[in-house]
């Protein structure tokens, strides 16, 4: 019985160590590949965490607000497994002001021209016919300058 | 022992971890929240309301070159040891993270540190650990930063922080927190304003452009119907919200000065 206990506990601490990988992925996403991105020597990252894990297919949008006269770059970034990701930003009537489909970039550098609440939209594409979807994490991540 | 009994035994360890990893946020609530869960269909999970930070709050209304640092504004840290349940810890975390972003943005290396060593421990007295980095708080008191330096330390604090209430469904009390920051950095500003729209009028268009703001935290509110500690300050943000319509309708003295009294009346039951 001694030594079943003993595998318990090791699948036990096994499993506990994945659990917490997992959750230290986003912020790893955020912190590395987001902030280099951002480039955070001319931009400040906001302090909202803007990260959750999706899959092939899914889309999240987040909606936040943006101050007149600031600078912002928006970024999108996803974990490395992921395919590249498309993204948007709307205001409340869902007018398009930024379309990543269109630039092919992954950041949106701006100034709001006004105070206003504006949707990112989110979209992860659909993984291939016959192919099993691929899931990581998905951050957004927004700067501002002065 | 046999092949089943083993998989059965693999089966219930696994089985309590899961649940163990579930728990934690639930039970660090809980006291005077009991009967007060946030229900899962509460949460949105395809849409992210990102409310502003405290930090971020501190910056969008007090980064103006004719402000100055006042300490009898902000939340004197000897308050945080009255804090004893959840509600009111998490709420005050929002306060001092408010005030220390403040404190910040005039470079007052000594006070930013005092507070947010008094977040430290507040956070982890609600489970919140290794939110604030020793070699963060290290770097405010030993080197010479500057406030962008400075705010980018608090934010990724702050960042740390709502990562590990987001990862650990903990949304209730990011909420509060968020709340609390949003109240108090309003509190500094209006204090600030001297109650008054043509004190600096900058910052008089700051404070108005934080309806937005509100507009999203109303938005956040919107399916909290079976908990009432959000309920009751989803009140407190209803009322200033109407108090931003009559301002916005109306921009006199008594309009502002009403707003000024209502954010005032709202933070001080919050800080006792």
């Amino acid at each position: 019985m001694n030594s079943y206990l003993k595998y318990i506990f090791l699948i036990a601490f096994i499993s506990t160590f994945s659990f917490s990988k997992v959750n230290a992925q986003c912020i790893d996403l955020v912190k590395h590949k987001g902030f280099t991105y951002l480039d955070t020597s001319k931009y400040i990252p906001e302090a909202r965490f803007n990260a959750l894990p999706l899959r092939e297919g899914d889309d999240v949008d987040i909606y936040k607000s943006f101050f007149k006269g600031r600078n912002y770059r928006i970024v999108v970034v996803a974990a490395d497994n992921m395919p590249k990701l498309n993204f948007k930003v709307t205001n409340f009537q869902r007018q398009t002001l930024y379309d990543s489909k269109i630039t092919k970039m992954e950041s949106w550098d701006f100034v709001s021209d006004k105070n206003q609440n504006l949707i990112i939209s989110v979209e992860v594409p659909k993984a291939k016919k016959d192919e099993k979807p691929q899931s990581g994490c998905v951050a957004v991540i927004v700067g501002f300058s002065y | 022992m046999s092949r089943k009994l083993l998989s059965i035994l693999i089966l219930i360890s696994l089985s309590i971890i899961y649940m163990s990893s579930c728990k934690s946020g639930e039970d660090a609530d809980q006291d005077d929240l009991v009967g007060e869960t946030l229900d899962s269909v509460d949460i949105r999970e395809e849409i992210i309301i990102s409310m502003l930070a405290p930090s971020d709050m501190a910056v969008m209304l007090m980064d103006n070159p004719d402000l100055y640092f006042n300490k009898d504004i902000i939340n004197p840290t000897t308050n945080s040891d009255k804090y004893n349940t959840n509600v009111k810890i998490a709420l005050n975390i929002g306060i001092y993270t408010a005030d220390l972003s403040y404190a910040s943005l005039f470079e007052q290396e000594q006070i930013t540190y005092d507070y947010l060593d008094v977040v430290k421990g507040m956070s982890e007295e609600i489970g919140i650990t290794n939110s604030i980095e020793k070699r963060h708080l290290d770097m405010i008191k030993n080197s010479k930063l500057d406030k962008n330096e400075m705010i980018r330390i608090i934010n990724e604090s702050f960042m740390n922080t709502d990562a590990y209430l987001r990862e650990n469904n903990r949304q209730k009390i990011i909420t509060m927190i968020l709340i609390g920051g949003w109240v108090e950095a309003q509190y500094i500003a209006v204090s600030l304003s001297k109650n008054s729209p043509d004190t600096n009028k900058q910052l008089t268009e700051s404070i108005l452009a934080q309806k937005i703001s509100l507009e999203l935290m109303t938005l956040a509110l919107e399916n909290i119907q079976h908990d009432n500690t959000l309920l009751s300050l989803k009140k407190d943000i209803d009322k200033i919200y109407e108090a931003y319509i009559l301002m916005e309708d109306n921009l006199n003295e008594e309009n502002f000065e009403n707003f000024c009294n209502l954010i005032s009346e709202v933070r001080k039951n919050y800080i006792v």
